[in-house]
């Protein structure tokens, strides 16, 4: 099994939004892991995604991903401290706080953030949309070459590049 | 977390009630019901990290100032802004000053970030506090000469007295201020050394009025915010501050060049005398300029205050200061300002010292400096891709926008 089965993924903006760009939700929902998001990030993809939306609130209703708020005592003090480095944006650092506090694992791909979480938590479980996508591919959800397109459509239309040349290479 | 419950719902309060925000006010802002406002601020309900993102927000001040022990044992720098500013019932300016006061803070956190030295400012001139007027003159021009000095600025004028002074380590940044306030210089260790001038006075105001606080920084750095208004023009540390100003911005060596290339500025009569070698006695020459040719009329002074990026005002002061014109003459020269003006309209050079400008471009030094350090944050990955979105809404820039600006720096 996975570091990703049957786990709770707290899902920062900058996963969530390749799968929206893409309209292909249904890959999320086809994970055997449980996705769920701050009221941050639903906040960030108004704010910065708004054409995204409509696909953010379809999935919302559908149960695909689920939203929530971050107000715990532990949780809050994560915020702050994460809030405190200057390095991170507030959906980043809610959703870090949460993942930790909670013993959840994190969908995030900046490098930058990932740094700043496993200070905090040195064997926090991070995927990035790479280690999703692999997952989807090893679960049958998704063909190897489908799975290369959608790698090339992110480079080509929505500037987010894998340094990878196949999803082959890393399976 | 650092602190508890009762004390974070303390500091939601405090904040709120010197924000100058009514617990009505705070709800609609971020959302919710007055009475969710009420129980946050009793401690009777747990805040959202989101509601404190935006309560933060809306206050003016950092998530960590409710969050941490140590920010709020600081004197606030926000708190003695508008203390001193007096401006708890002008939002709009108040909300200029805190919009700034938040660049600051952000380029002081991003330079920490990328290693830069820490800001330490110009040199402090240590002046004792004048006492007299003529003391206070005395003291600014003399500062003046030496920090042109220091600088290495000749005699020349200071084209871009805004860069200049961000060059010393000291943010700077027009604001909408209220009519009767020129300017302000404050410091705390969260934003360093700053200033901040009237975005709505005529462009050689301004100038004059970032000389003017640039004095502040110079000579009254014990000070944690000095306010430069109407109300204190008075006092003399603004004496010695307008003082400086006329000197840092009309150097003495320089005026007299620029009424040399007028053809003015010379005495009624000059005499030589030369010593005769053959003769062990001596020869003398004597020269005295056309009648009424040495007369410096309103054009000069007009073409002096463009030289300089001065209002015609200054420049005439700024001459009698000098000696080159005598009270008489000053006062006729002053009683010409209006022509003097219509002078430079004719010339199409009014706009370059007092034309409209837009007020949005008023911070637009202040922003590209963070904005650049922002973009070099991420290209070195010392900040992720979440924080530049956030940085992008306090620095006035599309989020989207800032972060493929930095994509593409990263990509270099």
């Amino acid at each position: 099994m996975d570091a990703e089965d049957s786990i709770v993924v707290v899902t920062d903006t900058s996963v969530l939004v390749n799968f929206l760009r893409i309209d292909r939700m249904d890959l999320i929902a086809s994970h055997s892991s449980r996705f769920v998001i701050t009221d941050h990030v639903a906040t960030e993809i108004t704010d910065y995604y708004p054409e995204q939306q409509e696909r953010l609130d379809r999935a919302l209703a559908a149960g695909v991903i689920e939203q929530l708020s971050v107000s715990g005592e532990i949780e809050l003090g994560l915020y702050g401290a994460l809030s405190a480095t200057g390095r991170l944006g507030p959906g980043e650092s809610a959703a870090i706080a949460y993942a930790i506090a909670n013993d959840h694992a994190l969908a995030i791909d900046d490098r930058a953030a990932v740094n700043q979480a496993r200070r905090l938590k040195p064997d926090l479980v991070v995927l990035g949309t790479q280690e999703i996508m692999v997952h989807l591919i090893r679960d049958g959800a998704i063909a190897l070459d489908e799975a290369d397109q959608i790698k090339d459509t992110w480079a080509t239309e929505h500037r987010f590049r894998l340094t990878i040349t196949s999803f082959r290479d890393v399976l | 977390m650092a602190i508890d419950g009762n004390e974070l719902a303390r500091r939601l309060r405090q904040a709120r009630d010197e924000a100058g925000i009514s617990q009505q006010g705070a709800a609609d802002a971020i959302g919710v019901h007055r009475t969710s406002i009420t129980q946050l601020e009793t401690g009777n309900r747990s805040v959202s990290t989101l509601e404190l993102t935006k309560l933060a927000a809306l206050y003016g001040r950092p998530v960590t100032w409710f969050l941490s022990e140590r920010e709020a044992e600081e004197d606030d720098v926000l708190v003695a802004l508008h203390r001193a500013t007096g401006l708890e019932s002008d939002p709009a300016s108040r909300r200029q000053i805190d919009r700034c006061v938040a660049l600051c803070r952000e380029g002081v956190s991003l330079e920490g970030m990328l290693g830069h030295a820490a800001r330490s400012g110009p040199p402090s001139y240590a002046e004792p506090v004048p006492q007299t007027a003529w003391d206070a003159i005395a003291q600014g021009q003399h500062v003046a000469e030496e920090e042109r000095r220091r600088l290495d600025l000749g005699v020349r004028p200071i084209d871009d007295i805004v860069g200049l002074i961000a060059e010393q380590g000291v943010w700077a940044s027009g604001a909408g201020l209220p009519a009767n306030m020129s300017g302000m210089f404050f410091r705390h260790a969260s934003v360093g050394l700053a200033i901040l001038v009237n975005a709505r006075h005529a462009r050689a105001r301004r100038r004059f009025s970032y000389a003017h606080e640039y004095a502040h920084a110079l000579l009254d750095r014990e000070r944690t915010v000095t306010v430069s208004s109407a109300d204190n023009a008075a006092e003399f540390v603004e004496k010695r501050a307008n003082a400086f100003a006329a000197a840092f911005l009309m150097p003495r060596e320089g005026v007299a060049d620029t009424l040399a290339a007028l053809e003015k500025g010379q005495p009624s009569r000059v005499e030589e005398s030369v010593f005769d070698a053959a003769t062990g006695g001596h020869f003398d020459a004597q020269l005295r300029p056309a009648p009424r040719s040495q007369k410096i009329t309103y054009q000069d002074a007009a073409m002096l205050a463009h030289r300089f990026g001065v209002s015609y005002q200054a420049a005439v002061y700024r001459l009698l200061s000098l000696r080159h014109v005598s009270k008489t003459e000053s006062e006729q020269l002053l009683a010409q300002e209006n022509v003097g003006k219509d002078y430079l309209q004719a010339l199409d050079m009014f706009d370059d010292l007092e034309g409209e400008e837009n007020n949005s471009l008023a911070d637009r030094e202040l922003r590209s400096r963070v904005a650049s350090l922002a973009i070099e944050a991420y290209r070195r990955e010392e900040i992720s891709r979440g924080r530049l979105l956030d940085l992008g809404k306090t620095l006035g820039i599309l989020g989207a926008k800032l972060v493929a600006l930095a994509e593409a720096a990263r990509k270099e």
